[in-house]
């Protein structure tokens, strides 16, 4: 058996692990368009200041010798024919019996009325070294986009003394994980520790001249060295464009992470997966979807019949010293239940949305202790009409759930069974 | 996994002294009085102990089978070994990723670091389990 493996992520890592589970000797394959080891983006801001990549490694450097992997590292992939099953690279091309396509995502850049200069970005490791080199000796650095990436590299550029404009279309920043609360105390976190916010803000056009920026909005003037877009990533599906591989927001893949196309698997950023809590198909890019769906793929790639758990969105993140961690749906509709509760002074914050007696949704801010316990809540789709209250008012707690559902819990996870 | 303390709650009357013993254990000094009353910072115990109505128990590691905490970590630093579910120190920056991805709660925030029951691998059987005074605690080993 002969696998590939495109991509060299969290999904690509966990597709290893998966084969390697069932099939010790099969041939595995990895190509990669990046010149270094599988690292780890979320950790990626700390390069910035004072990291290095050795100091993200995902896995350590004899991880693919240990587990019998040829790795082609800085190689792009032009183009696949799925049906002779060839994988055509610049100068080579490799037959494969598996393929699992983890190419990722890459960095949406906008164009910018009148600007001709380069517009910096921050979701790979390439990326993330020539922007540290750029802002050497560059004070103003502007960032479009106030999702998790332009927040969290405007917290960085912060740290080393840089002065950061944070430019947001939206009226408060991280506004896709749908709690204007958590939006709302972030806005403000970020001010006091001096970022510049610009809020509900497009920025129309630029004017460049040798020394400076001016980003013009509909809110006035910003002056900077340096722009950094931040809106978001996309699917990498260039290659596949114009091919039968079924593609919307990303590959489309089932619950064992099958394409449309035989023997052709997809995991990680580049993939829409379902959701089951929105009950539809949407791209999730963080990390434990990653690696859980290379996961997967993997071991439906070495021929078992594994089905993925549950998906829906779930991070954890820390913003200066506000510690947040959100799971699931946060933006009710109209006949979910929430409970929210918001200590300005102690700065805690604890919200649940309940649907139809199950908890479909959570979001902790400051106390984020125990917070997997509601994520296995969500995730086991355990009716809480009888607990909610306990569940709200005390601190989270494994003994709030019926002792009989408490046993099939711990039951499930130590002998793996679902 | 093959290593597992369990509570039983029908028999845990809530003393607290599984807390005690893991708090002592994993001190500098491992005495009773310096590691509360003397060393600089209390070291913290490894067991969540929790109480409802007459429910109560302590909640530790359980050693999954396919552990949530490693596929969820940032960092590749969780690991299984020697049938242990282990932290890396040094590779964990304190994402939180596993607090948020354990369906115990079992892991718990340190200086920019996450800890965990370690199953006191230099112990023949966990203190908290060797200390029980009802024997409400048992270590599986199978």
């Amino acid at each position: 058996m002969k696998y590939i493996i495109l991509g060299n992520g969290p999904a690509a890592i966990g597709a290893i692990e998966g084969i390697r589970n069932y099939d010790s000797k099969g041939e595995i394959i990895l190509i990669s368009k990046e010149n270094c080891i599988a690292y780890s983006k979320p950790q990626l801001y700390s390069i910035i200041k004072d990291k290095t990549i050795d100091d993200i490694y995902y896995r350590d450097e004899d991880f693919y010798k240990i587990n019998k992997v040829s790795i082609i590292l800085d190689k792009s992939v032009n183009s696949i024919d799925f049906k002779n099953k060839l994988v055509f690279l610049k100068d080579d091309n490799i037959q494969y019996d598996k393929l699992l396509i983890a190419t990722g995502a890459k960095a949406n850049i906008p164009e910018i009325k009148g600007f001709n200069g380069e517009i910096f970005s921050f979701t790979n490791i390439n990326e993330a070294l020539k922007l540290k080199e750029i802002i050497y000796g560059k004070d103003k650095i502007a960032i479009l986009g106030g999702g998790l990436i332009g927040v969290k590299l405007s917290e960085y550029l912060n740290k080393i003394g840089k002065e950061v404009s944070l430019i947001v279309s939206s009226s408060g920043v991280l506004s896709s994980l749908g709690d204007e609360k958590i939006s709302e105390i972030l806005n403000k976190v970020l001010v006091k520790n001096g970022v510049k916010l610009y809020l509900s803000t497009k920025v129309i056009e630029t004017k460049k001249d040798s020394k400076k920026i001016e980003l013009k909005s509909d809110k006035g003037s910003v002056i900077c060295d340096v722009i950094v877009s931040c809106k978001g990533v996309k699917p990498e599906i260039a290659p596949f464009e114009n091919t039968n591989l079924l593609t919307d927001h990303g590959i489309k893949v089932d619950d064992h992470m099958r394409t449309n196309l035989e023997d052709v698997f997809a995991a990680g950023d580049v993939t829409e997966v379902y959701n089951h809590i929105d009950d539809k198909y949407c791209n999730i890019p963080i990390l434990p979807n990653a690696f859980n769906g290379g996961y997967c793929a993997g071991l439906n790639m070495a021929g078992k019949d594994h089905k993925i758990d549950t998906i829906y969105p779930m991070n954890s993140l820390q913003i200066f010293d506000v510690q947040i961690i959100t799971m699931g749906l946060l933006k009710p509709s109209e006949h979910d239940e929430v409970l929210s509760f918001y200590d300005e002074n102690k700065r805690i914050y604890k919200k649940l949305v309940i649907r139809n007696g199950k908890l479909v949704g959570a979001a902790l801010l400051g106390e984020i202790d125990r917070a997997g316990i509601l994520n296995n809540i969500i995730r086991s789709n355990i009716d809480i009409s009888e607990i909610k209250n306990e569940l709200f008012n005390d601190k989270i707690n494994f003994y709030v759930i019926p002792r009989s559902i408490r046993e099939i819990i711990v039951k499930s996870y130590t002998e793996g069974i679902k | 996994m093959k290593r597992r303390i369990i509570c039983d709650e029908d028999y845990c009357i809530g003393c607290r002294l599984c807390e005690v013993h893991c708090t002592v254990k994993h001190s500098k000094s491992g005495d009773i009085l310096l590691a509360y009353k003397y060393e600089n910072e209390k070291e913290p115990s490894r067991m969540e102990f929790e109480q409802k109505n007459i429910s109560c128990g302590s909640i530790v590691c359980m050693n999954c089978k396919d552990p949530l905490c490693i596929k969820a970590c940032s960092m590749g630093a969780i690991k299984i070994e020697d049938e242990t579910v282990k932290i890396d120190t040094e590779r964990c920056v304190g994402c939180w990723m596993c607090i948020m991805v354990c369906p115990f709660g079992a892991i718990k925030r340190g200086d920019k670091k996450a800890f965990k029951c370690d199953h006191c691998f230099d112990e023949a059987i966990p203190i908290c389990v060797a200390n029980c005074p009802n024997k409400a605690l048992s270590y599986e080993v199978d």
